[in-house]
């Protein structure tokens, strides 16, 4: 199924179009737009500085844009300084990434605290559901600093989600918790977003949490989105050489600054396309072979990494020995039987994908 | 992140807004009013032209300028001399009884000067029990017959408020020393140097902005110094003040030697706002705090002997001479005015501490809700009253207050009532305003510190959470700050119930703090008689040493 039918069966939970935000004359945010399906969980990814966790303050109200619209769930709450829903009635839930925890008050105070419209015992009944949700059903009465990094977590989940919020945000959810723990994290959280079917954004710089835990992702590079897309496709087809770069998908190549690169791969593919873009070569397509002629391609380096082997290969840019060289990555499952130094030719055995420029 | 308001009930934030800009402008309005009544004799017809000050700067002027500055430079030079190497000591070596040691270096602190000042003049005296005994001893008849100190000058004047201010230099050098990080020394002594050469190459340029901030400390206090520059009879630009207004009856004059010290002050603070800026490259934080070497059996002595001998000059020897006085004296010791002016200072100085503490929690969280340029001077302004020497503040209060008397009066007998008195400048209120504007800037910086510590995610997380800037304030900040807020009110509360030159001048005919009750009888010559008003003085002062002691082996 395509994400695209996906989304169109959903309802729209948040629309962002045009949103501007500069503090001391440096842009944070710039004409940031992107929509967001209900029961939806879209990663914000980007380098750190990227404006990312502006984005999230943003759609919360914590800051405010000089421009632009946001709307949640069809109402505006935000529209060119003519509306402005304060951050308190936007009923959006918010996970920081140190949690912000209450640290005077107990778990069950914490959670508490977001739910004064009720009266008393339903109170303490969503109290109870909430620590459910998170299976931490004991540490009501316990305080924040007794708690392990992973409860904290969870704690925060639970005081988020108990005034059952239409949207969740996530600021770093992840990045306090380690390995194993993550993973299992990651994958009970996303079980409960969707069960609950609530709309999610969460900010990360890791690729990896974006994978396992986005529906969708979007790649952020100085304020501005540069690429939404389901994250097999960010990664494996970036539509921009910032996106290829921060993803690491592969090796970049331009016809009109590596002729010569482009020339040591025989090719199956039409390269007869305008010089204003550039070829993705993604390392795992890539063959070497040992060759006995200077090809201009040295291997230099190679790497273990679990699934297989990383090699650092040097492609000269022109036939003369002390030319400049750029570096490629390829990778395969076993070794090569070749040695570091070695004349190697390249193959490349897919079409590379293609990037405008 | 920069996280801006959006609504919330604005009549409230302007209500809050305007009132703290208020209350700003009239934490300033001393410093106007000195300047404003300064140059207004340029304004005035030369035959009304009061020239007090002209005789000063004719005669004596330039003598008060070089004493107090000699005044400032003898002290540094004995609190550095008190201070650095016990600082050093405390932070760097681990001997026998230094958990204590590092507590009583900063027990002098809570004697003030003057009464080290009298003990010390009444000990050293021709007729004291240490000239007496020498000349016993050696059998002299006469003063010409020997030479003996002088302690009634000076450098006499410099070595008591050396004894007394040290401390300050000594807490934040042994601070600055402690959280020194071990990789820096090191790194050092990997790459060779020796443990002589890392102290005067990495440890002490490392504690350079401490020092500075420690010295400035220092210079200001003794700068502002009047109790015991007046108990020796030297004249500086404090007790020039004083006498202008109190004895020549010339404000203008007064105002003009006060805008004269401010200028030295302000020259301070520059100083050390310079230093200041290098401590945020020299700020090495995270890494792992220092290693304290083991000392030899000699060197430990050495050091208990040294650190000892400034205990007891600066501590034990005052102390044990009030206890002293109080058995000798008890009758006199012990009687109803000292429980009158024990409890009225207690009044004044619980007001003044509550009050201090309300404006910068109001400061404050109004620049933490609004973080701003606009906010942010406020604070800093309601802050700049600690750097006003005592009686050049009380003469800036002096000034508009009489004035405003002057009018309430003229008024009320327009429309035909009795004349009401000096209901500002006259009664407590002036003194409360002193002590609010001077000792704002302690309240300022516990709760700022207070601020700092507390992550903005929890408003923004309390925000999220559907809840009003009002319930961030009152269940977030308020319970999280509490324990800031109750040093914030011990300390001025201290510092009132210490405070004297500002007393002196302020306070209500007929009305004594403790403080103010004990200088009168130390400059009658008779503490003799107020020792237990001093012991009262010196037990609340120990009140913040024991609780930073206390907070400290906690951590």
């Amino acid at each position: 199924m395509s994400i695209e039918n996906y989304s169109q069966t959903k309802a729209v939970a948040l629309e962002l179009f045009n949103v501007q935000l500069a503090i001391d004359d440096q842009t944070i945010l710039q004409a940031l737009s992107f929509d967001l399906a209900e029961g939806e969980i879209l990663c914000l990814l980007g380098p750190s500085g990227c404006g990312k966790t502006t984005a999230l303050k943003t759609i919360a109200g914590l800051a405010m844009p000089q421009q632009g619209q946001i709307n949640l769930f069809g109402d505006s709450v935000f529209s060119d300084n003519k509306i402005n829903l304060p951050a308190e009635q936007r009923a959006i839930g918010f996970i920081f990434q140190d949690y912000a925890l209450f640290p005077h008050m107990t778990v069950g105070q914490n959670i508490a605290y977001g739910l004064s419209s009720l009266a008393k015992q339903e109170k303490q009944q969503r109290i109870k559901e909430s620590l459910d949700l998170v299976e931490l059903p004991d540490l009501e009465h316990r305080y924040p600093h007794e708690l392990s990094g992973g409860q904290q977590q969870r704690i925060a989940v639970a005081r988020a989600l108990a005034p059952k919020p239409k949207l969740l945000l996530m600021d770093e959810p992840f990045s306090n918790i380690d390995g194993q723990v993550k993973r299992r994290m990651m994958a009970d959280l996303r079980r409960l977003l969707k069960e609950h079917n609530i709309s999610c954004i969460f900010v990360t710089h890791a690729k990896e949490e974006a994978f396992a835990f986005a529906d969708k992702t979007a790649v952020m590079i100085n304020g501005h989105i540069e690429q939404l897309d389901i994250p097999a496709k960010v990664f494996n087809q970036p539509n921009t050489v910032a996106v290829a770069e921060f993803m690491e998908s592969g090796n970049l190549a331009t016809l009109r600054h590596s002729q010569q690169v482009l020339d040591k791969i025989p090719h199956q593919w039409p390269r007869d396309s305008d010089n204003t873009g550039y070829w993705l070569f993604k390392p795992q397509y890539l063959t070497l072979s040992h060759s006995l002629q200077n090809t201009g391609i040295e291997l230099i380096d190679t790497t273990y990494i679990g699934r297989g082997y990383q090699h650092d290969i040097a492609i000269r840019l022109n036939n003369s020995n002390n030319a400049p060289t750029i570096i490629w990555k390829a990778e395969t499952e076993s070794p090569l039987d070749f040695a570091i130094g070695d004349n190697i030719a390249i193959e490349y055995i897919q079409q590379p994908h293609w990037l405008q420029e | 992140m920069n996280v801006k308001p959006n609504t919330g009930p604005r009549i409230a934030g302007l209500i809050l807004s305007a009132s703290s800009a208020i209350i700003c402008a009239v934490m300033l309005m001393p410093i106007i009013a000195l300047i404003f009544e300064s140059l207004s004799s340029f304004f005035i017809p030369a035959a009304e032209i009061d020239d007090t000050f002209s005789d000063l700067a004719d005669s004596v002027l330039s003598q008060y300028i070089l004493n107090s500055l000699t005044i400032v430079a003898g002290t540094l030079l004995f609190a550095c001399l008190f201070a650095i190497a016990p600082a050093w000591w405390c932070a760097r070596y681990e001997f026998v009884g230094r958990r204590y040691l590092q507590w009583m270096m900063v027990f002098p602190l809570a004697i003030p000067a003057y009464i080290s000042a009298y003990i010390y003049t009444d000990a050293l005296d021709y007729a004291g029990p240490i000239q007496s005994s020498l000349r016993q001893v050696f059998s002299w008849q006469s003063p010409h017959d020997y030479w003996f100190i002088d302690i009634r000058s000076r450098w006499g004047a410099s070595l008591m408020l050396g004894l007394a201010l040290f401390p300050y230099i000594f807490l934040l050098l042994r601070n600055t020393f402690e959280q020194g990080s071990q990789s820096l020394s090191q790194a050092a002594q990997l790459m060779g140097a020796s443990p002589r050469k890392i102290f005067w190459t990495i440890h002490l340029p490392l504690a350079r902005p401490a020092l500075a901030i420690g010295c400035t400390l220092v210079a200001m206090e003794s700068l502002a110094d009047y109790g015991t520059v007046q108990l020796f009879a030297i004249s500086t630009l404090t007790t020039a003040i004083y006498d202008s207004w109190l004895v020549y009856g010339s404000l203008a004059s007064a105002a003009k030697i006060s805008c004269l010290t401010l200028l030295f002050v302000i020259s301070l603070v520059a100083l050390e706002k310079n230093s200041r800026k290098k401590q945020q490259h020299f700020d090495s934080r995270g890494g792992k705090p220092n290693d304290k070497i083991k000392t030899s059996n000699a060197k430990t002595s050495f050091i208990w002997l040294f650190c000892g001998l400034v205990f007891c000059l600066g501590f034990l020897i005052p102390l044990i001479t009030l206890i002293g006085y109080c058995a000798d004296y008890w009758l006199e010791n012990i009687n109803g005015d000292i429980l009158r002016h024990s409890q009225s200072t207690f009044v004044l100085a619980t007001t003044a501490a509550f009050i201090a503490t309300l404006l910068a929690i109001l400061f404050n969280s109004q620049q933490r809700f609004m973080p701003g340029p606009k906010n942010q001077t406020k604070l800093s302004l309601s802050s700049l009253g600690y750097a006003i020497p005592g009686t050049v503040l009380a003469i800036g209060i002096l000034i508009p207050l009489g004035q405003l008397d002057i009018w309430i009066n003229h008024f009320i007998q327009w429309l035909g009532f009795e004349k009401v008195g000096l209901i500002f400048s006259g009664t407590s209120f002036a003194l409360i305003l002193a002590f609010v504007i001077r000792f704002s800037a302690i309240s300022n910086g516990s709760i700022q510190a207070a601020y700092k510590q507390m992550p903005t995610n929890l408003d923004a997380a309390s925000t999220t959470l559907k809840a009003s800037k009002f319930k961030t304030f009152s269940k977030i900040h308020l319970p999280i700050m509490r324990p800031a807020l109750i040093t914030a009110f011990l300390l001025v509360f201290i510092e009132c119930v210490k405070e004297l030159p500002a007393s002196l001048l302020l306070r209500p005919f007929d009305f004594e703090t403790l403080a103010t009750y004990v200088y009168q009888f130390a400059s009658d010559e008779q503490l003799e008689h107020a020792a237990s008003g001093a012991l009262l003085i010196i037990i609340v002062s120990l009140l913040p040493i024991l609780l930073l002691s206390r907070t400290q082996r906690m951590r």
